[in-house]
């Protein structure tokens, strides 16, 4: 709150003193033998577990590190990088540009963290990107002796569990995220994949933390469900008009049913009342109601395989595994007329707010942070830190354009398309939505340019990193979604990499076949299917050599089309291959690589003259981030570049969010061709978004406030579960339950006021045993709650131990297992339960305002009985349970 | 875990409000520089009726006119107007309805700008009516008033607003609270003082008794209320009702209806719109009708009007005062579209007239109580002749007994998300 501004040192001045002992230490490192470095870790390791400080060898590590990158991948961390890389160790959020190589600074940190062999975990918004990093940094970790993991989707326990005990991880949000869940459902010790956490280093962090907050890691089981009322619903929607019967909100993507419309519907259905607990339509009306008008296909999914997808509207990408929530998913399957799956019941969730919030030390990297920084400081205390860039920014971005209406923008953009495409600049138009991406392919097709598209249809995203790679080609034009945001890396002139792999892949299958079929002398004679090969005759005898002694190598020929494309795919991440057939390969693309480098630095010359990529946007986003994003495909590592946004009065943005006024008077001021480019109006949407964001920031802040109740709550439960999970024998546990349980049955009938024979009948009922059967009810009257309560103990301690011993002789062994798992499954199911309770919970306080009652607060008592109440009920059921199991 | 940990602290939420209250308290007594003391002192000994007016404003019997003299008093004032510009002018009304955070922040801002001219207005009348006291007053020592009052006027709302957001209860009403507590020694005092030894043990009792029953009123008016039970659609989309077993009474789908949606504010509305009879009649307005009030019968009944006034005119504002808070128009449409229903009651114009059946009646039993309690210090007084006891009036009964509601209700609040982390054996 106070800070005094004179006092606010620079970043870089801040590390100063650090980054020069690093630099200095750099040249006694540089003498070290490769095994003197590694020998180093284990000294560091030890120091460590002496001193229990890594601030101690901060320096030390990140002069290994570099010096071990240097000599493994032949890159050397930047003095900025540097500065990244203690920013992330700092427990901070660093923000670089694109292309600033996020990657290998986080190996500073990683390194030095996994000294403490507690585990490090690096987090990537996808698979790609996990697998790229670790088969690329892993090299860095491996030479300083380091182990590496990796976590994929589809692998078994046992894979899991060994990947998580390396010293480095690299894993995705989701799959860690998940994979905590689940370990807190099993019930087995052994099924358990985390250690405990240490630290986290999230990659794209405001995408984790900020985009995707608002959905809720959830494991859920079906439950049968009744899909008639769904297509019945759905059907209804159809005689049902506008703003007659339903009204809708866009701003908050809810519907309003009117009084008519309430008429018609119960009319249509013949029923009485929508809302009738025994036969309720209303929640299958709504959903079917906002399903059709509401939610549109490719805009917010698409059909695919005759189901429906949700494509996301942060990084344009399909979520196959993520259902819309309440109904809704069911309700615009029905309206797609695909098979409707089953309802679901959540049986775990958490959101990522509070998943990572569980890591003692957090910390974050992306392009995008500094516009969110409150939000990242107020909800998860990381302070977010520009790192300065290691060339400066040449990007240029030009003010908007503001067009009458939509037709005009589109056209508009298509004419500049056209002009810009006359001098070969390449172009990327980001569109919103698959639709309107695909709505400007048609429009551009008509002025007859060739362009590219990439968005969420599968048969696009298949090509994905062929496109992206050409994108920066002199004279391209490529469409994209917001999927061209994240971690796409632009190069200008094109990607050579890309094309050789390409290119010798396919050379490398086809003879592969002709080999196979014994046509011994086909490299001579195929010369002339492929005319680049031909070229590379007169410049590289060499390459042909080579080439030939691979396509003989018996090794090679084994290899299926897919591990050739996947060993060309690391080859350039690896630095130093083990197999000679993959040294053969590494050498044929080295070689392309220098024959196309003339051209390729030619092209990237002509295009860098031509003005770098030029960035075209449709529309704002919701978030100042994503259009960031966007921009940011430009101007990499110093290169050239332009953007500039197109934008319409009748822009989503500008219709819910800007000022009535304003839109009227740029209505009838603007011309019909004409934008208006004005400083003023790119202000008054820059606050109009700002508007959003600070909406969606207050949605996001009140989930967390909510959530954090909850997140008290889990955190309770599942460290008791673990303590279950983890121990020799539940019997303890088992023992104060029923201590517990007798108190509270005793009390609760003693204020009940219930005496006799009721009483004993009572007890028996809710214990489930004989106890008391010897016992006069008239005693009873007479007896001090405090020595019924002592007999009743007794009774228990009696009836458990006998249950021991008949179950011991039955099935020596078991009973441990079984008390266990007893605990478990109850305390599971109370608190699927209980977590149902919570989120109808935190629907109804809302209504409390009304009485001038804070929700949170009430939401707060609420919340404290029921799960009081669920720690009881669980208590019983366990209790209740052993005494009346009997041995099947 | 550990980041909530500190901030919510108990102890450290008491000690931040319990530090800038009595940094507050003490700025108070910190006096005004250019006004010499001496000569207000003597003014005052001389005049009783200035006496009386400085210290209402620091709450007790200082002399002194102290930096904080305005204390939050000028900000109550403003957000008073504001709460009723909002609940009269439809831009106002909309604004603060559907803008979120940037609305609020654009209200209260307003609000601060209402209570820096409020500040101006009433240092500017202290500094004037300091003109009689002091021999040295000239205009640029009245402007150097006006410019400390006002700036402790302002830092006074800085302070409380640090309080509501950093410490423990809202900054604005705890600081009314300690004003009046502070009084309570003065008050005690001055009723012993002028009644020693003319009432009987029996009638002390009684008022006892009386504070007693009044104080158990408040408390019931406070905090009672009607609930009206809702279903709603993700309720009924549960596809395991828990709450199907159970009526739903346990559903906690409810909107508490609260016998006193208004508060205070419909005694300081009728204490202001009874002052203005008097206002006219001091004007001289009514001069003519001087010999009519004079007549004895009149004085007599006089008296007698103005409590039935009063008590029909808190009656009126609690019923006006309550459908500015919840308008049950309002409160239906919302109902609508959050697709929830009140059981048995069709959506629509049928909830809202239920709904305004029902507020009638809840406000009615409230605005009744809420009358009685108002009167009844009065009516006591005149019963047991002890002067004095309408000084703690109902108003600030209703204060203290709400601020100590809200405080143990926050403490609660915060007890309760820290409860959990005892649960770690």
């Amino acid at each position: 709150m106070l800070k005094n501004p004179f006092k606010k040192k620079s970043i870089a001045d801040k590390y100063q003193t650090l980054i020069r002992e690093i630099n200095a230490l750099e040249s006694t490192v540089k003498t070290l033998t490769d095994g003197e470095l590694r020998n180093k870790t284990n000294q560091l390791k030890q120091r460590y577990q002496d001193e229990q400080n890594l601030n101690n060898l901060i320096v030390e590590s990140f002069a290994l590190t570099r010096e071990a990158s240097y000599r493994t991948l032949g890159l050397r961390h930047f003095d900025v990088q540097l500065i990244g890389g203690l920013v992330l160790n700092g427990g901070k959020i660093a923000e670089m540009r694109t292309g600033e190589g996020k990657t290998l600074v986080a190996t500073l940190p990683a390194y030095l963290n996994a000294l403490t062999k507690k585990g490090v975990h690096i987090v990537t918004v996808n698979e790609y990107l996990a697998s790229r990093d670790q088969t690329s940094m892993g090299q860095i970790y491996r030479f300083l002796g380091l182990e590496t993991g990796l976590i994929q989707e589809k692998m078994t326990t046992p894979e899991r569990q060994r990947n998580y005990k390396a010293d480095i991880t690299y894993v995705t949000n989701n799959e860690l995220g998940f994979d905590y869940l689940r370990d807190n459902l099993a019930l087995n010790i052994r099924d358990v994949f985390l250690r405990p956490f240490n630290y986290c280093i999230v990659d794209e962090v405001d995408s984790v933390l900020i985009d995707e907050a608002l959905t809720p890691l959830i494991i859920a089981n079906s439950v049968k469900t009744c899909v008639d009322k769904y297509i019945i619903a759905s059907e209804i929607t159809d005689y049902l008009e506008l703003n007659v019967h339903f009204e809708i909100d866009e701003k908050n993507k809810s519907v309003l049913l009117t009084n008519q419309g309430t008429i018609q519907i119960e009319k249509i259905l013949g029923v009485q009342d929508l809302y009738n607990p025994r036969d309720p339509w209303i929640p299958y009306v709504i959903n079917a109601i906002r399903a059709s008008s509401l939610f549109f296909r490719d805009v917010h999914y698409i059909v695919q395989n005759n189901r429906i997808v949700i494509v996301d509207e942060f990084t344009g990408r399909i979520m196959p595994d993520r259902r819309w929530r309440h109904g809704l998913h069911q309700a615009v399957e029905a309206k797609e007329n695909v098979a409707i799956r089953q309802t679901t019941e959540i049986t775990a969730s958490i959101t990522y707010q509070n998943f990572f919030l569980v890591y003692p030390k957090l910390s974050g990297m992306t392009g995008t942070a500094k516009t969110a920084e409150v939000e990242f400081d107020k909800i998860y205390s990381l302070p977010v830190e520009e790192i300065p860039t290691a060339r400066p920014n040449l990007r240029q971005d030009l003010p908007d354009l503001i067009y009458k209406d939509e037709f005009s923008k589109w056209n508009a953009i298509a004419k500049e398309c056209q002009n810009i495409s006359l001098v070969k600049q390449p172009i990327l138009i980001g569109t919103t939505t698959v639709e309107k991406s695909e709505m400007l392919a048609q429009l551009l097709q008509e002025y007859r340019l060739s362009h590219q598209i990439l968005n969420a249809k599968p048969e696009n995203v298949r090509r994905e990193s062929e496109i992206v790679a050409q994108a920066g080609k002199k004279g391209s034009i490529t469409i994209a979604t917001n999927m061209a945001g994240r971690g796409t890396d632009i190069i200008l002139g094109g990607n050579i990499q890309f094309k050789v792999r390409k290119d010798l892949y396919n050379i490398l299958v086809t003879y592969k076949y002709q080999t196979k079929e014994n046509k011994k002398d086909s490299l001579s004679r195929s010369l002339q299917i492929f005319p680049l090969l031909k070229k590379l005759q007169r410049t590289s005898q060499k390459f042909l050599t080579v080439l030939n002694c691979l396509i003989n190598n018996k090794q090679f020929l084994n290899l299926s089309d897919v591990e050739v494309l996947k060993i060309l795919n690391e080859s350039e991440l690896i630095r130093v291959p083990k197999i000679s057939y993959q040294c053969s390969m590494k050498f044929l693309i080295n070689e392309l690589v220098n024959f196309e480098k003339k051209t390729q630095k030619l092209d990237n010359v002509i295009v860098k003259n031509l003005g770098g990529l030029y960035i075209i946007g449709t529309e704002r986003n919701d978030s100042q981030r994503i259009d960031n994003q966007l921009r940011g495909r430009c101007g990499r590592q110093g290169d050239p570049g332009k953007s500039r946004f197109f934008l319409s009065v009748e822009d989503k943005l500008i219709r819910l969010f800007g000022d009535a006024r304003l839109e009227n008077v740029l209505k009838s001021q603007l011309l019909d061709d004409l934008p208006l480019e004005s400083e003023l109006v790119t202000k008054i949407l820059d606050s109009a978004q700002k508007r959003v964001e600070e909406r969606n920031y207050e949605l996001r802040k009140n989930l967390f406030d909510y959530d954090d109740i909850l997140n008290k709550q889990r955190n309770v439960v599942y460290y008791e579960r673990r303590k279950v999970l983890e121990s020799e024998s539940a019997r303890i546990k088992i023992l104060a339950y029923g201590e517990q349980v007798i108190s509270e049955i005793t009390s609760k009938l003693r204020r009940k006021k219930v005496f006799g024979s009721q009483l004993i009948s009572r007890i028996r009922n809710l214990l489930g045993t004989k106890f008391l059967l010897n016992f006069p009810s008239s005693d009873l009257n007479n007896l001090e709650s405090i020595d019924f309560q002592t007999y009743l103990l007794q009774e228990f301690w009696l009836s458990y131990e006998s249950k021991i011993l008949e179950l011991e002789v039955e099935y020596p062994g078991i009973i441990q297992e079984f008390e266990r798992t007893l605990i478990l499954i109850y305390m599971d199911r109370e608190w699927k339960e209980h977590l149902q309770k919570m989120s109808l919970l935190r629907d109804a306080v809302g209504w409390r305002k009304y009485g001038q009652r804070n929700p949170l607060s009430e939401y707060k008592e609420d919340a404290y009985k029921l799960f009081k109440y669920r720690g009881i009920v669980t208590r019983h059921l366990v209790i209740y349970e052993l005494l009346r199991s009997s041995i099947l | 875990m550990k980041q909530t940990d500190d901030k919510d602290s108990l102890l450290n939420r008491l000690l931040l409000s319990l530090g800038i209250l009595l940094f507050i308290r003490m700025g108070t007594f910190l006096p005004v520089p250019g006004i010499d003391h001496g000569h207000l002192e003597f003014y005052i000994e001389r005049h009783f009726r200035l006496r009386t007016l400085v210290s209402t404003f620091a709450g007790d019997n200082t002399v002194v006119v102290g930096l904080f003299t305005l204390n939050i008093f000028p900000y109550i004032n403003a957000s008073i107007i504001m709460q009723l510009l909002v609940s009269l002018l439809p831009g106002l009304s909309k604004l603060q309805k559907e803008g979120g955070a940037e609305a609020r922040r654009s209200i209260n801002s307003l609000t601060r700008l209402l209570t820096l001219g409020w500040s101006l207005i009433q240092s500017t009348s202290v500094a004037f009516y300091l003109k009689r006291a002091l021999f040295e007053w000239n205009l640029v020592l009245a402007f150097e008033i006006v410019i400390w009052l006002t700036t402790g006027a302002m830092i006074v709302l800085w302070l409380s607003e640090i309080i509501t957001e950093y410490g423990l209860g809202n900054g604005p009403s705890l600081l009314i609270y300690t004003n009046i507590v502070s009084s309570l020694p003065g008050f005690v005092k001055q009723v012993i003082t002028e009644s020693s030894g003319k009432v009987p043990i029996g009638s002390w009792l009684l008022s006892g008794f009386v504070l007693f029953v009044a104080l158990y009123g408040i408390v019931l008016l406070q905090e009672g209320m009607r609930k009206v039970y809702l279903i709603s659609s993700k309720q009924l989309n549960q596809t395991s009702l828990p709450f199907s077993g159970s009526s739903n009474l346990e559903s906690g789908y409810y909107i508490p209806l609260r016998f006193n949606q208004a508060g205070v504010m419909p005694i300081i509305l009728t204490t202001a719109v009874l002052v203005i009879p008097t206002f006219i009649y001091n004007l001289g307005l009514l001069r003519i009708l001087t010999p009519l009030i004079t007549l004895p019968v009149f004085v007599k009944s006089y008296k007698i009007i103005y409590w039935v006034s009063y008590f029909v005119l808190i009656l009126l504002f609690s019923l006006f005062y309550s459908t500015i808070v919840v308008n049950p128009k309002d409160l239906s449409d919302e109902l609508q579209k959050m697709a929830v229903s009140i059981p048995g009651i069709r959506p629509g114009v049928e909830t809202t007239f239920y709904l305004k059946q029902v507020m009638k009646r809840v406000t009615l039993l409230g605005a009744i109580m809420l009358a009685l309690l108002a009167t009844l210090p009065n009516i006591i007084q005149a019963i047991l002749s002890l002067s004095g006891f309408t000084n703690l009036g109902t108003t600030s009964l209703l204060i203290l007994v709400g601020v100590i509601l809200d405080l143990t209700r926050e403490m609660r609040s915060i007890i309760l998300s820290n409860i959990y982390y005892d649960m770690f054996d």
